[in-house]
């Protein structure tokens, strides 16, 4: 008898083989070689293969099911295969088993999970076939497949699918994926929302190239895409809305390529950021305003750092320092601050730093070449929400300014002086006025007396001799205030002055001449001491002997146990008024006993005197004064309590011409 | 020759004259007459005819040089040398121009032999 082949559907066939003895041995060979063919298919099978009977007993597996469930094969045979099913597949398998041990139509393949031997449970897939022994015995033949790994990944995948999309559906971020001709592949709900699409749909029937406002923009972006690796993180862009709005998007982009490179699809995530933008927009007009203010500004706009370092300077910063702004940028504000006043900027900028505000402060600075810029600084505190992080202000350089308010206050001073000395003038006219009026009301009494004294003197004379003397010494009395009334009036005297053109040296040589008696009388030494060139100056010379006698005799009263007078005369400039005048010094020190201060700021007072015996009443130095002020002059006075005392007697030059009036002769040398 | 001689001195200050007076009088033997004030002087001087006018130039009412101007316009004074006599410094432009009308001027206070001489001298001059 010869049994056919029976194949179970799969590569591997079992066959039962049953044969006659004569032949037997053919046959048996030749079975034996082919059980051995298929033996060795069946125990290398990458299946683990076992044969059950209608009990569930194992009659039969391979090394790959004992590997599969971890037991040897000696102690799977005659096990009940139940045993090693899971309890959740077991009644299935079960099922399964007997309906198709009946006949019936069930799944020839399925999954099922088995307890190995260690416990350890795994996926594997059955496929499964019946079959009849050589008794006509049922069995099945059982083919079970490990995918343990790949149920797993299964799992995972599915997992990590359902993560992902989950992700995709509700991220607040548009999500997409286009093709690289721009179709679009799939949209998250947020970017059909983003794009004012109605539905995910119509959002796919559109291609991304025809949503970009500037098609520019496409052509850059596919640009990008091909020169980066394939992924870009931020490309700022403006897109189309449904309804023709415009919105500015930020797309993240990268690349899914296959293995030869060719562009899958890109998958990115947009945002709107149009309010960012719009924000941008008018933080960068209101930052362009400010800048063109600060460039254009006259004044020159700064920053400085908490440490006094520049962080900003205007363009400002050229014509006022020499500078280019960014030579600057980084540095100290010592760079262009005058050593002395560092300290001044310093202490400034800490006041700042203190949340003050600094109002026309004024600060030298110095340029580039190293010159002194007087400066006026508004600054106030940089903020940084609360805390302050530097100072910031305007510079105007005030030198201009300085000049004009410094003219001003000289101006002042000039005038306050003018006033001191019309006043002066003023005091003067009325001084010589009264005393004018005065005099001349001593005078007739004075001039009674005199008369009737002589009256008395004669007629009483003859008789009485000792009448003489009483009489001539009322006289002399009489006399002598006639004369000081003499002296009042003297410096009553007009303005008009009878100038004479004379050289200083010839008027001082005459003047010596008059009062060398009394000079070499104390014991005093004169030198004197004229420059080379020829001066000449215009004067009373009444009146300036006048006054030359009076400092001299106040310099030999001054050296009662003798000394030196020294003369000088040379040439000078004066400045009075912000006028130059060109003239002559001279200039008289002695070696006496010298004025203190305090009598030194008296000196020129009328009545003024420091002389014990009360011959003079105090109006030769203030008459000397008002003699050389008219003469458009000035006399000063140093001294140095017993060292001695210097009188400067300025006079203007004598103007150039008038040569004819020269009245050289007029006085005689000896 | 002193004594026929008569001198009128116009000055406003009363004792100034009463001392000239009594020293002209008692030690030069002249007569002297007495005006204390200008328009007095010219009327003493058309009475009196002096041979010599003493004028005070600083006085009340009419000053010495109007009481000048008008002796001189005055054919009966004209004749009459005068000397200015004042206490002060006078304005020299001034007496220059007048020193055209007067003979001679003598500042106050003078001493007695300045007056004496000064007036001798102007008599002397004049010879009548």
């Amino acid at each position: 008898m010869t049994k056919k082949l029976i194949s179970s559907g799969r590569d591997n066939a079992i066959l039962g083989v049953e044969t006659e003895i004569t032949e037997r041995k053919k046959v048996k060979d030749a079975l034996r070689k082919s059980e051995e063919r298929f033996r060795s298919i069946v125990e290398n099978s990458h299946e683990g293969i076992v044969i059950l009977d209608d009990d569930f007993r194992i009659v039969y597996c391979n090394g790959e099911l004992s590997r599969i469930l971890g037991y040897s094969t000696e102690e799977l045979i005659d096990k009940d295969f139940r045993e090693f099913l899971d309890e959740e597949n077991k009644a299935l398998a079960v099922d399964y088993y007997t309906r198709r041990q009946k006949g019936e139509n069930v799944p020839p393949r399925y999954e099922l999970t088995i307890v190995r031997k260690d416990g350890e449970k795994k996926f594997v897939e059955i496929s499964s076939s019946v079959i009849k022994d050589s008794e006509g015995k049922v069995e099945s033949v059982v083919q079970i497949l490990d995918i343990g790994e790949s149920k797993q990944a299964e799992e995972a995948l599915r997992e990590s699918e359902s993560r992902y999309r989950t992700l995709f559906e509700g991220v607040p971020v548009g999500l997409y994926r286009t093709a690289s001709d721009g179709r679009i592949l799939d949209a998250n709900p947020e970017l059909v929302k983003m794009l004012g699409y109605p539905d995910r749909k119509s959002m796919l029937a559109i291609n991304a190239k025809d949503v970009y406002v500037n098609p520019q923009d496409r052509k850059q972006w596919e640009t990008i895409m091909d020169d980066s690796d394939g992924i870009v993180s931020s490309i700022e862009y403006r897109k189309k809305r449904c309804e023709g709005k415009i919105i500015w998007v930020q797309d993240a982009v990268r690349v899914v390529i296959d293995s030869k490179g060719q562009v899958l699809f890109y998958e990115g995530g947009l945002q709107d950021i149009t309010e960012r933008k719009r924000t941008e927009q008018t933080l960068r007009k209101s930052e362009e305003k400010l800048r063109n203010f600060a460039e254009t500004s006259a004044d020159m706009v700064f920053q400085l750092t908490k440490t006094g370092h520049i962080d900003y300077v205007s363009s400002r910063v050229e014509s006022l320092y020499g500078y280019q702004p960014d030579e600057l940028i980084g540095k100290h504000l010592r760079t262009t601050t005058p050593a002395k006043d560092v300290p001044k900027a310093i202490k400034a900028l800490k006041m700042i730093l203190a949340g003050k505000s600094l109002k026309n402060f004024e600060l030298n600075q110095k340029d580039i070449a190293g010159r002194i810029i007087p400066m006026e600084i508004n600054a106030v505190p940089i903020y940084k929400g609360k805390k302050i992080v530097g100072a910031q202000g305007l510079m105007r350089d005030i030198t201009e300014r300085k000049i004009a308010a410094d003219k001003l206050s000289k101006a002042y001073e000039e005038l306050k002086k003018t006033q001191k000395e019309l006043v002066q003038s003023e005091k003067m006219a009325f001084l010589g006025r009264f005393s004018s009026g005065v005099a001349h009301e001593i005078r007739n009494p004075l001039g009674i007396i005199l008369i009737g004294m002589e009256f008395l003197e004669r007629k009483l004379s003859k008789t009485d001799a000792d009448v003489k003397e009483p009489i001539e010494k009322i006289k002399e009395a009489t006399f002598r205030a006639d004369n000081i009334v003499q002296s009042l009036l003297k410096f009553a005297q007009p303005s008009e002055l009878k100038t004479e053109r004379i050289k200083p040296e010839d008027l001082i040589k005459d003047t010596l001449s008059l009062i060398k008696f009394k000079s070499s009388l104390n014991n005093i030494k004169i030198e004197t001491h004229f420059a080379k060139e020829k001066l000449f100056i215009e004067v009373d010379i009444n009146q300036i002997q006048q006054v030359l006698i009076n400092m001299l005799i106040n310099a030999i009263e001054a050296m009662p146990k003798g000394g030196v007078i020294k003369i000088k005369a040379y040439e000078t400039t004066q400045s009075k008024n912000s006028q130059v005048k060109p003239g002559c010094v001279i200039e008289i020190t002695d070696t006496g006993e010298g004025i203190s201060k305090d009598n030194l700021t008296m000196i020129f007072e009328p009545f003024f005197t420091t002389k014990r015996d009360k011959k003079g009443i105090g109006l030769g130095m203030f008459m000397s004064k008002m003699i050389v002020i008219n003469h458009n002059g000035d006399i000063t006075v140093n001294s140095k309590v017993g060292k001695g005392t210097e009188i400067n007697i300025f006079l203007p030059m004598a103007s150039e011409g008038v040569k004819d009036n020269e009245k050289k002769q007029k006085y005689p040398h000896h | 020759m002193r004594k026929n001689k008569n001198i009128l001195i116009i000055d406003d200050e009363k004792d100034f004259c009463y001392f000239v007076k009594k020293n002209l009088e008692l030690f030069a033997g002249y007569n002297v007459v007495t005006a204390t004030l200008g328009t007095k002087g010219i009327r003493a001087a058309l009475k009196e005819k002096p041979n010599l006018i003493l004028l005070d130039i600083m006085m009340p009412g009419i000053d010495g040089f109007e009481v000048l101007e008008k002796l001189k316009k005055n054919k009966k004074t004209l004749h009459i040398p005068v000397i200015m006599l004042t206490s002060k410094s006078e304005d020299e432009s001034k007496m220059k121009a007048v020193g055209l009308y007067c003979d001679d001027y003598i500042v106050k206070p003078v001493e007695f032999e300045v007056l004496i001489s000064k007036i001798d001298k102007v008599l002397s001059r004049t010879k009548f």
